[in-house]
């Protein structure tokens, strides 16, 4: 008998068992590393906060808004995302060797690491916990429209469906198309409806509804 | 190595849940992706340890949080090196040993870090040569199942595929048998067609695109 009321009890409190283990051992690692001053405290809030607050996929939101207002800046993007990066100031770490890649009405892009967890940080910030997920990383190549689909969008045969699996240290963000009834907005309103999943190539952006829609 | 970190193309796994937010969710997480990324890359400090990772037993890799399997490799880098031992990890609080760290060694600090994470970090060689491919040339993946690190995925060895694109001359990741050394190589994405790895499931209209070196390629008969 599988997934008896009981038995997710005993998984729950396994799992918070592991978890709690997990807070101990990182807890003792990082406070040997201090007092032996291999490490400064200061140093790990300040990765943290970078990325929770400096860079993330709103980076990258107004990177693709841009090119969709912006011609010259779209044909720089998809030629040589890595010299646009470096001139306009994104580049870094994960991220330096970067290439941009169009979703169309007739080719739909997806990004995947099949051996790991690559993933444009200097644009998107840290990967999302789905992005790293085994299920994910061993369908995406095999069953790309599969997994789409799973996620919510269904693409007609008549799409080619692109598949990047980053297996160096290219890293690539998706340009979502622009949702239909976005004409007049501002770049900024713009940039606030581009999802970080879409710059994956994980959803379509639909157009703005009377409740915003962004996540 | 052929690893449970090679995924491509496996069945049985569920396609997950798309989770929104920061990527940080536990104190613990927060603790060791800081503790990683303020250490690693230091001199003085040990490299990252991704052979660890991949060596990891199967049933462990595909159950263990991520940030545990980082979490672990740091933990063994540092006891591995002498910097920490398990001792000092048991009793936290306990007394420490002053490591053994280059002569003026100070740990990062918060300015440097934001620099270290705001520079360029290419993979890209300062080494020019001639390459063996150009765009549009039907190129094979050798079969090879090398037992250490490698960045050939198992589902295109041996596969047909067309140069897409070249990215220049950069530094070889695999591992390479002792005493051998293979220099930067010029490095290309590599198109397949779904049907070319995976028959007849793979869609017509699905293209698969890795970054593959040189040596990972021959030309196509």
């Amino acid at each position: 008998m599988k997934n008896t009321p009981h038995e997710h009890e005993h998984e729950h409190d396994a799992a918070e068992h592991a978890q709690s283990d997990y807070s101990v051992r990182a807890k003792a690692l990082v406070s040997v590393l201090t007092k032996k001053n291999l490490v400064n405290p200061a140093t790990m809030d300040a990765v943290v906060e970078f990325y929770e607050t400096r860079v993330g996929p709103h980076v990258g939101a107004k990177i693709v808004a841009r090119s969709w207002v912006d011609a010259e800046f779209r044909a720089r993007l998809l030629a040589d995302a890595r010299a646009v990066a470096r001139t306009e100031q994104f580049t870094g770490l994960e991220g330096t060797d970067l290439v941009a890649v169009e979703n169309t009405s007739r080719v739909h892009n997806l990004v995947v690491c099949t051996l790991c967890s690559c993933y444009p940080w200097t644009v998107l910030g840290l990967p999302p916990t789905w992005y790293k997920d085994a299920g994910y990383r061993a369908r995406a190549v095999i069953d790309p429209r599969g997994v789409l689909k799973e996620f919510g969008l269904e693409l007609g045969d008549d799409v080619e469906v692109r598949v990047w699996d980053s297996t160096a240290e290219i890293r690539y963000l998706v340009v979502p198309e622009r949702p239909p009834g976005t004409e007049g907005l501002s770049l900024e309103e713009l940039a606030r409806l581009v999802t970080r999943d879409s710059m994956v190539g994980a959803e379509k952006l639909r157009a703005p509804g009377p409740s915003g829609g962004h996540r | 190595m052929n690893g449970v970190h090679d995924l491509g193309g496996m069945d049985g796994l569920k396609v997950p849940e798309r989770d929104q937010g920061f990527a940080l969710h536990e104190e613990w997480e927060r603790l060791t992706w800081g503790m990683l990324l303020a250490t690693v890359g230091t001199p003085g400090l040990p490299a990252g340890n991704r052979r660890f990772i991949e060596s990891l037993p199967p049933e462990r890799y595909l159950t263990m949080p991520y940030y545990a399997r980082f979490l672990e490799s740091r933990t063994k880098s540092f006891i591995d090196t002498g910097l920490v031992t398990q001792q000092e990890l048991d009793n936290p609080d306990g007394p420490v040993t002053p490591p053994t760290v280059p002569h003026g060694f100070a740990p990062r600090t918060p300015e440097q870090i934001v620099q270290f994470l705001c520079e360029e970090h290419s993979g890209q060689s300062n080494l020019t040569g001639p390459a063996a491919f150009a765009v549009g040339d039907e190129v094979v993946v050798k079969n090879d199942h090398p037992a250490g690190h490698t960045r050939v995925p198992r589902y295109v060895r041996g596969h047909r595929g067309v140069i897409q694109r070249q990215h220049g001359v950069h530094v070889f990741e695999d591992d390479v048998a002792p005493g051998t050394r293979v220099g930067p190589q010029h490095l290309y994405t590599v198109t397949f067609t779904g049907p070319e790895l995976w028959g007849s499931r793979g869609h017509p209209r699905d293209r698969l695109h890795v970054e593959l070196w040189e040596i990972h390629l021959v030309r196509a008969a």
